[in-house]
């Protein structure tokens, strides 16, 4: 399946696509809400202020676009970072826009304390906690490249599959019914073996 | 557990790679000199992140600048910082827009923080790197040195106010550099970290200035409150000087990324 990357505005596009081209994938790019409902690969990469990136999204009817698309159950979608953010019911980052409601629960600021300095920036290392689609082919305890100040609060939610820790447990990667995905980690920023991430959501 | 980091910085001025030296730029080679010196698609393996930095003296012409950057970051995934000449929110979406992952900005928290405030508010924290220059005084105090017009001016910021202005106005790291040390190769002058005091940096911290060879990443990398070293030395970390620079580094048990071919 083509997959599909939406074009938010403020993500880094750029190395989504060429992670997916290297891949041997010819990745749209779009934010146009008619081809993004009828597209069934959805990524949403995501870098920048929760509300600020929302609202952006809802203002072109990007938003709904995502939504319609998955309303076939066929369809997926790999939220990135903020993009993963963005599948919540809502975040505290910024003012009180509500999210796209895909994966249950809020977004809070990490909580600092000595050793956790926020934002969490750098490579750690992520555990697998129940069965990942996403993990397949991948070594326990791999390392990831993150970089964000917010993250899934509580920590765990229904559909973690992976936890990362600092200072706190982080939902790393959820999975939700085997097409509502969502890595805290950048796949594309995470060496070569960060790509495997694409090419398992895209044979889910 | 988080790892820590080894930074490898790219000085490009005017179509050529640079060696810095105490803040004076020297010309070593242009793009395809550096394509035939770095392997990056190897070195990527080496390396946690890359810096790029604009510090051409005709601040508007990108074009080339670009081209060198498209040139070099082929074939690898990891995180792409961009600098240099940014004064404007649109230098800052001009960068992002080139695949930035993160920008450096120095100058600009100097002479107009409300645009640093602003880029910050729009990409996030995690977004911007405050680049904080540094020399002792002659009271072997320290005091903040700006750079601005290729000429070191002095701030009338002492360097402990400076490091609260940029977190204050929402930098997600601080990139801590000696003036001094700068190009030396003599080693991380991590004795500034005694007049810094432990709360005052908050966000992570990565040092540079003086790196030479591989002990004296581990000397900073040892320090529990760096997060990150980083180097611009161009002709001491050539061919797999880099690689075998992780892997002292791997073997002195310090925690850096495990990173598989």
């Amino acid at each position: 399946m083509q997959p599909l990357i939406v074009d938010t505005g403020f993500a880094n596009i750029i190395s989504v696509k060429k992670a997916l081209e290297f891949l041997g994938y010819f990745p749209i790019v779009s934010k146009d809400p008619r081809v993004i409902s009828r597209s069934g690969s959805l990524i949403l990469p995501g870098v920048g202020n929760f509300q600020h990136v929302i609202k952006h999204l809802k203002d072109l009817h990007i938003t709904d676009a995502i939504l319609e698309s998955l309303q076939n159950p066929n369809h997926k979608i790999l939220g990135i970072c903020l993009g993963l953010h963005l599948l919540a019911d809502s975040s505290e980052e910024g003012g009180s826009e509500f999210g796209l409601g895909l994966i249950q629960g809020n977004c809070k600021k990490i909580t600092p304390s000595y050793d956790t300095k926020i934002p969490h920036i750098g490579f750690n290392s992520i555990q697998k906690i129940r069965e990942s689609k996403l993990l397949s082919g991948i070594p326990e305890m791999h390392d990831f490249y993150f970089i964000h100040s917010y993250c899934f609060s509580p920590g765990l939610t229904p559909s973690t599959t992976a936890i990362t820790e600092y200072g706190q447990s982080i939902s790393s990667i959820i999975e939700f019914e085997d097409r509502i995905f969502g890595t805290q980690f950048h796949p594309e920023k995470s060496q070569k073996t960060g790509l495997k991430i694409f090419s398992n959501f895209l044979s889910v | 557990m988080l790892k820590k980091r080894i930074i490898f910085a790219l000085l490009y001025q005017d179509g050529f790679f640079c060696l810095s030296r105490n803040f004076r730029l020297q010309k070593v080679g242009d793009i395809n000199w550096l394509l035939k010196s770095y392997n990056f698609e190897e070195i990527s393996g080496a390396i946690d992140e890359l810096v790029i930095l604009n510090l051409s003296t005709n601040a508007f012409d990108h074009r080339d600048f670009i081209l060198c950057v498209e040139k070099i970051q082929k074939n690898f995934f990891i995180p792409i910082t961009l600098g240099g000449n940014v004064r404007k929110v649109k230098d800052a979406d001009r960068l992002f827009s080139f695949g930035a992952d993160k920008i450096v900005l120095n100058t600009l928290f100097f002479e107009n923080s409300d645009i640093a405030a602003e880029i910050v508010s729009q990409y996030g924290s995690q977004a911007v790197i405050a680049s904080v220059d540094y020399k002792k005084n002659e009271l072997s105090d320290y005091t903040n040195y700006m750079t601005h017009n290729r000429e070191q001016k002095l701030s009338e910021l002492e360097l402990i106010n400076h490091l609260q202005k940029v977190q204050v106005l929402g930098c997600g790291e601080i990139l801590a550099r000696s003036v001094e040390r700068d190009g030396t190769g003599n080693g991380l002058d991590l004795a500034f970290l005694d007049f810094v005091p432990d709360n005052e940096i908050t966000v992570p911290l990565i040092i540079a200035g003086g790196i030479g060879k591989s002990d004296h990443m581990i000397a900073g990398l040892q320090n529990s409150r760096i997060n990150a070293v980083c180097t611009a030395n161009l002709l001491n970390f050539m061919n797999k000087s880099l690689l075998q620079a992780r892997r002292s580094i791997e073997s002195k048990g310090l925690p850096v990324a495990k990173i598989l071919d």
